[in-house]
């Protein structure tokens, strides 16, 4: 019958116009190698038997059909520092694990894209004062295929832990996807926190809006507080119209002073004050890319 | 050319449901592809035409590109074979498989008709058109979700692409059970 080849000859033509579109749109959306995102990153170093940092990640994007790796990381600037650094972590263990199966899913795929954890963490022999306040910045990645890449993967800025921050304990931290992450610190000493305006501008430095027990760190008045009380910090970080600002990965510390019980003023580190893990998606990270002018 | 259809009807039920005892699968979707064959062959000698060369190479063409995806599933694509060409494999899979099925369609229609199986023919026309619809939406579903690579269109083109296939298995069922070279002598042509 007539009228059906011609529905089969219409089916033929309008599958193989998608087909040839489908295979334009990968070829203009494909990465020619993976675009790691910027970072901003406070990393606190720690003395043991040698130097260690506390465990982090960097992200990056690639395809999602890219079945390398990432295996290893060198810091051309600093060659004596050892990075163990592997994709094949188990979370839940919230350390490094080698026997994950070979074939198990990298990432979270957003379309044509996956974004990847890389699981660093600092094992160096060499003495904290020579890590103190070093600058990360430009990294050799290397893949399980045995390819390179330089990247410049933003800023990490090692810092050791003060004496003062000792009264700090068991900072947590919960983040979600709008924007908000709240940290809980535990003392253990009597204190006195006071918000005065270098302090709020330090922290207002580091997100949009920062609460102190809920209330607006501009608005918090001192608070006295006996050992083993806790106090929280709520950051908020509204989003903007800038991709390449929202798709910047920060964590940051900030140091507050705070009046001892005898008097004495002393500086109190926050660690883990960071801003939430943007929420992505494939639309947001082609923005991105286009933004980089990495397509 | 009861059993051809037969023939063809179990070897697209071999095709779809890759039956598997265990871990092993026991009729691999090739040898559902070569039943198939074998039934077309079966019809090709009764219906000498040319149409028929063409559901035949392109059967043949599905027992070929489902042994080669068999193999590829077991032991992976090597690593110097970009996969980019590989994408929209499943769409030319389902691409060959209309052509083959549309052709068988047509040619039996048209046999019906030349044997004053009127009523029939226009059935299995109207039938043939319900499934280019089908496999013409599925087809299109697919291609989008593979260009996207959406997960959740995925599942629905997987899905869609199931439909006309068991449509397509009724249509054989029936056409298994009609005589097709019975010839009728005082049938009425009717519209269509």
């Amino acid at each position: 019958m007539k009228q059906n080849d011609k529905l089969f000859k219409g089916i033929l033509t309008v599958v193989s116009m998608l087909v040839i579109v489908g295979y334009g749109a990968i070829i203009y959306l494909s990465l020619d190698e993976p675009v790691f995102f910027r970072h901003d990153y406070d990393v606190e170093i720690y003395e043991g038997e040698g130097t260690y940092g506390i465990p982090f990640n960097l992200n990056y994007i690639t395809n999602a059909s890219d079945e390398r790796e990432v295996i290893g990381i060198v810091f051309p600037d600093y060659p004596d520092l050892y990075f163990q650094a592997t994709e094949n972590v188990y979370e839940g263990l919230g350390g490094f694990e080698w026997d994950q199966p070979y074939n198990q899913v990298r990432g979270i795929t957003y379309g044509h894209y996956t974004v990847r954890d890389v699981y660093l963490e600092i094992q160096s022999m060499l003495e904290i004062e020579e890590l103190n306040d070093i600058v990360l910045s430009e990294s050799t990645i290397y893949f399980s295929d045995s390819s390179e890449m330089t990247v410049d993967i933003g800023e990490i800025r090692l810092y050791s832990q003060k004496a003062e921050g000792q009264s700090l304990v068991n900072p947590y931290s919960a983040g979600s996807y709008d924007g908000v992450v709240e940290t809980t610190y535990t003392i253990n000493e009597d204190m006195s926190l006071s918000f005065d305006n270098n302090q709020n501008n330090e922290l207002k430095a580091v997100a949009d809006e920062i609460l102190v027990n809920g209330i607006d760190v501009t608005d918090a008045e001192v608070i006295d507080m006996n050992s083993g009380d806790s106090f929280s910090v709520t950051t908020i970080a509204e989003r903007t119209d800038n991709i390449l600002q929202d798709y910047e990965l920060k964590s940051y510390v900030s140091d507050i002073t705070y009046t001892a019980e005898d008097g004495t003023e002393n500086s109190l580190r926050l660690a883990s004050l960071s801003m939430a893990y943007p929420e992505f998606n494939f639309l947001d990270l082609y923005r991105y890319l286009s933004a980089r002018g990495e397509l | 050319m009861e059993s051809a259809y037969k023939k063809i009807f179990w070897g697209l039920i071999i095709a779809t449901f890759s039956i598997t005892l265990g871990v092993v699968t026991i009729f691999p979707t090739f040898v559902g592809w070569l039943v198939v064959l074998s039934g077309v062959s079966d019809l090709e000698d009764q219906f000498s035409d040319k149409q028929f060369s063409t559901v035949y190479l392109s059967v043949g063409a599905l027992v070929l590109l489902s042994l080669a995806e068999g193999f590829v599933s077991i032991s992976r694509l090597p690593d110097w074979v970009p996969a980019l060409p590989f994408l929209f494999f499943p769409v030319f899979l389902s691409v060959i498989e209309l052509t083959a099925f549309h052709k068988i369609l047509e040619a039996s229609a048209d046999r019906l008709r030349e044997n004053n199986h009127f009523t029939s023919s226009t059935v299995y026309n109207r039938k043939d058109k319900v499934y280019l619809v089908l496999m013409g939406c599925s087809l299109v579903l697919l291609t989008a979700a593979l260009t996207a690579n959406h997960e959740t269109l995925l599942f629905f083109g997987r899905i869609l692409t199931l439909i006309p296939r068991v449509y397509l298995l009724t249509i054989m069922h029936a056409l298994s059970e009609e005589n097709l070279d019975e010839r009728l002598e005082e049938s009425v042509p009717l519209e269509g």
